[in-house]
């Protein structure tokens, strides 16, 4: 097509002799949104990089790419630097990041102004100032001298804006520009862009990974796995007809709700919160003033069930972390009461073993929250010496390999090492390493946020099963709504410490009474309804 | 920004404070009794007590250590043992060869560093970059004093540039002590300039992979800018950190480049004034150099709240 504003052409990239990219094809219109999904790896970043030229070392691109007329991917270093920031702005992944930690946000505003266009330097602030206060930062309220680590996640990401859109680029590329962030924030930022996009006639290229966001922004879709473009169409088009089988898998797992049959018993609570009140001291303004103290949980009454699966949800800093922590005993409290089958646990300092026993957690990170140097079955071993009786080595031996197999892994894999494992089999040897001791609660601290939609359906299948075989109760901590709603029986919503709603989770996802929960659920993206999938129901 | 300041001046009042008790305590334990020594083994007995009691050292340990607390303060720092001259001048004379021979090497070391890590980080992999590195690896490897004897054997007996050693003093021209001090400076900056080579280069690639060097690109900064503009003041912190360090042990740790050169600098007073048993001209070096490591430190306390805005607290 003639009026593509953006146009790759069978565009092939390796680094250091590895295949990233398989003859990708794709355009962008003037003035539309093109969303990119795709799961890691899949090369949806390579591809945002390639046409910027900004690859890493050892990278080879071949392939045409036409941008606004010319072809770009031949131009020297020096055009290139020319269409960077000034014809195409790009927003990145991790706001806290992105930005450069010495500098103030004005000067990183106005120095891409001032590199493309003559102007002087005050000009070139009172430009900068003109577009942070487009980008929703008033001046009065965040003044150009602010530096990066005074703004929060979503205020960092609107100067990445900022400076993408400072120029009035006639693409923008953005990368997974909302997945760092809570969502009420996601949902402002992806506002924004749209707003953007529509007041300066200015192309988007959304990548993400979440079906739900790209639907409410793109009108255009590619879908992309291990380097290929599989399916690409009008967005409507591709959820309606589902018609390559990986969109629909992805379709499918993103809205995946696992089969739960527990049975809950609803006698004595397995734990049991009384007016838990958790503080941790804040930064010293003066020397002399006494250390202020911030109070993370308010007052929290919580009561979990053998079997039950609850879930609290909440955004960053709203303390559900710390609530988990003073629940496992590793973060101290200030008052209120823990209880466990009716037992105080928490008097004293040091938490006991037996009630280390019964409670094991999973982190959000696969990557790193385990030693590289250990090998598998040394780590998921690594609870035992909790237990009175210590197996001898012959019983540790079958429990490593039994509880690898619960998780659908191989007894063998105990022998080899951390890093020879995906993100999602890193996952399930961190659930191995809390079931290996047959607790009676695992606390998930966002336990699937970092997996793929794929890998996520298949770790709360496991969830789910092991919860009915093992009779597990799950505090299922996460800031993603639709896997807290199809995993949880009860849900608990936290906000400034405190849990403004709770009950059934299907009611208060129906019909939530407390805004914030309001707040919250109209702020998550929705995955629209498809023909195919209703056709096949 | 204040309260960053004050609370660094707090720790330097307070690191000064307690390292003045533990140099008087650790002196007090050494064996060996100044006046007996300076009298000799055939001294007579009410001989040494008088000398003793001149010397102020038959008094009770607190007041000893507030006469001399007292006295450095104001700058009295007592009068030598062996020399029976005053330590503030016998100090004062060394600290004008040490100080500017501490200075002078560590400025080489940084001219001949930052640009030599630089463009080893800019140029990652190449041959640049492998040739500075494996330089480096030679300056840490090679001991100093023999490096120190190859400059003299070159520029002092063959060529004639410089004098071989000894220090003709500042009253003889800035110009005849500073070429007095270029080859002891050199032999002691070879290993600095190295080390803080490696550390800059390090340092810059750790900061060259971050994600605000791809934003920085995105704007349309080619590599050098990004480079100049965005890298280095972030790769500043573990680099002042190992100046700091290297700046206190050029200070006192020059001892044997000094004995090389035949300089009269403060390693060589120490020295000498341990083996006379000179106790109070330790003492009140080991303070000297105390106060300069602390002052160092302090100054590169500072020097990070500059570069980085995150350690000024907020405001």
């Amino acid at each position: 097509m003639s009026d593509s504003l953006l146009r790759l052409d069978k565009v092939n990239l390796s680094i250091h002799e590895t295949p990233i990219l398989h003859d990708v094809s794709l355009q962008v219109h003037a003035g539309s949104v093109l969303g990119i999904i795709g799961e890691s790896g899949s090369g949806k970043s390579m591809t945002a990089f390639s046409i910027l030229q900004l690859l890493p070392q050892g990278a080879v691109c071949s392939g045409n790419i036409h941008f606004d007329g010319m072809q770009i991917n031949n131009l020297s270093e020096e055009q290139l630097c020319h269409i960077r920031g000034n014809e195409i702005g790009m927003v990145f992944q991790e706001p806290m990041t992105a930005l450069n930690p010495v500098q103030n946000i004005g000067a990183q505003v106005a120095e891409c102004i001032a590199l493309h266009k003559s102007v002087s330097r005050s000009q070139a602030l009172t430009q900068a100032a003109a577009v942070l206060e487009r980008v929703g930062l008033p001046n009065n309220e965040f003044p150009l001298t602010r530096y990066p680590h005074e703004l929060s996640g979503g205020q960092r990401q609107r100067v990445v804006i900022a400076i993408a859109v400072a120029l009035e680029p006639k693409l923008l590329i953005a990368d997974e520009p909302t997945t760092a962030l809570d969502v009420t924030t996601q949902a402002e930022i992806l506002a924004l862009l749209k707003q953007l996009v529509v007041e300066s006639d200015m192309a988007m290229m959304l990548i993400t990974h979440d079906l739900a966001v790209v639907s409410e922004v793109a009108d255009n879709l590619v879908i992309m796995r291990d380097g290929r473009v599989l399916d690409h169409g009008p967005t409507r088009t591709v959820f309606n007809e589902l018609k390559h089988p990986y969109t629909r898998a992805l379709y499918d797992a993103s809205s995946h709700t696992p089969e739960r049959n527990a049975s809950i018993e609803q006698v004595v609570p397995l734990v049991e919160l009384t007016d838990l009140v958790c503080e941790y001291p804040m930064a010293r303004r003066s020397l002399f003033e006494p250390r202020k103290m911030f109070r993370a949980v308010n007052q929290v009454s919580l009561s979990i069930f053998s079997g039950e699966s609850v879930g609290l949800v909440g955004e960053s800093g709203c303390g559900k972390s710390t609530l988990a922590k003073a629940l496992l005993g590793l973060s101290p409290i200030v008052s209120g009461r823990i209880m466990l089958r009716g037992e105080q646990v928490h008097s004293g300092v040091k938490v006991s073993n037996k009630v280390r026993r019964e409670m094991q957690v999973v982190f959000q990170d696969p990557y790193s929250s385990f030693n590289p140097r250990h090998r598998v079955g040394r780590l998921i071993a690594e609870p035992l010496h909790l237990l009175e009786n210590q197996p001898d080595k012959h019983q540790r031996v079958k429990l490593i390999r039994v509880t690898l197999e619960s998780v659908g892994l191989d007894g063998e894999d105990a022998n080899k090492y951390i890093h020879e494992f995906s993100g999602g089999q890193r996952q399930r040897i961190a659930i191995a390493r809390a079931l290996i001791i047959k607790p009676a609660l695992i606390i998930l601290d966002e336990a699937v946020s970092a997996l793929d939609v794929s890998v996520r359906a298949q770790v709360l299948d496991l969830l789910a099963e092991l919860s009915d075989s093992h009779e597990l109760a799950y505090l299922f901590i996460s800031h993603d709504l639709s896997v807290v709603r199809s995993i949880t029986d009860r849900v608990l919503v936290m906000k400034q410490g405190q849990i403004v709603e709770r009950g059934d989770t299907d009611s208060v996802f129906i019909s939530p009474e407390h805004n914030y929960t309001k707040t919250l659920l109209a702020a998550a993206p929705q995955l629209p309804q498809s023909n195919a999938e209703a056709s096949r129901i | 920004m204040l309260h960053y300041i004050f609370k660094r001046t707090l720790i330097l009042l307070a690191t000064l404070f307690v390292a003045s008790l533990v140099v008087f305590v650790t002196i007090e334990v050494v064996p060996g009794d100044p006046a007996s020594y300076m009298l000799g083994l055939n001294a007579q007995e009410d001989t040494v007590a008088a000398l003793r009691a001149e010397l102020g050292l038959d008094k009770s340990r607190p007041a000893r250590y507030w006469t001399w607390l007292s006295g450095l303060v104001t700058g009295d720092f007592g009068t030598s043992y062996t020399y029976r001259t005053p330590v503030a001048d016998m100090v004062g004379d060394r600290l004008w060869v040490s100080l500017p021979l501490a200075i002078y090497a560590l400025v080489l070391a940084t001219l001949i560093a930052f640009p030599a890590g630089v463009y080893a980080a800019s140029r990652r992999g190449g041959i640049t970059d492998t040739v500075v590195m494996a330089l480096t690896q030679l300056g840490v490897a090679i001991p100093n004093f023999w490096f120190a004897m190859l400059l003299v054997l070159l520029f002092a007996i063959k060529l004639g540039w410089f004098s071989a050693g000894g220090f003709p003093g500042w009253d003889a021209g800035v110009w005849q002590a500073m070429k007095s001090l270029t080859l002891p400076a050199i032999a002691l900056a070879l290993p600095q300039a190295s080390i803080l080579t490696r550390v800059m280069r390090s340092s810059l690639l750790d900061v060259l992979n971050e994600d605000f060097i791809r934003t920085a690109r995105a704007k349309g900064l080619s590599r050098r800018q990004a480079l100049w503009k965005h890298a280095l003041r972030n790769a500043m912190v573990p680099v002042l950190t190992i100046m700091g360090l290297q700046f206190s042990f050029l200070l006192a740790g020059a001892i044997i480049i000094e004995n090389v050169f035949f300089l009269p600098g403060l390693g060589r007073l120490i020295f000498q004034s341990i083996a006379s048993r000179d106790l109070i001209v330790v003492e009140s070096v080991v303070m000297i150099l105390v106060l300069a490591v602390v002052l160092v430190t302090f100054a590169i306390d500072l020097a990070y709240a500059w570069v980085d805005p995150r350690l000024r607290g907020s405001r």
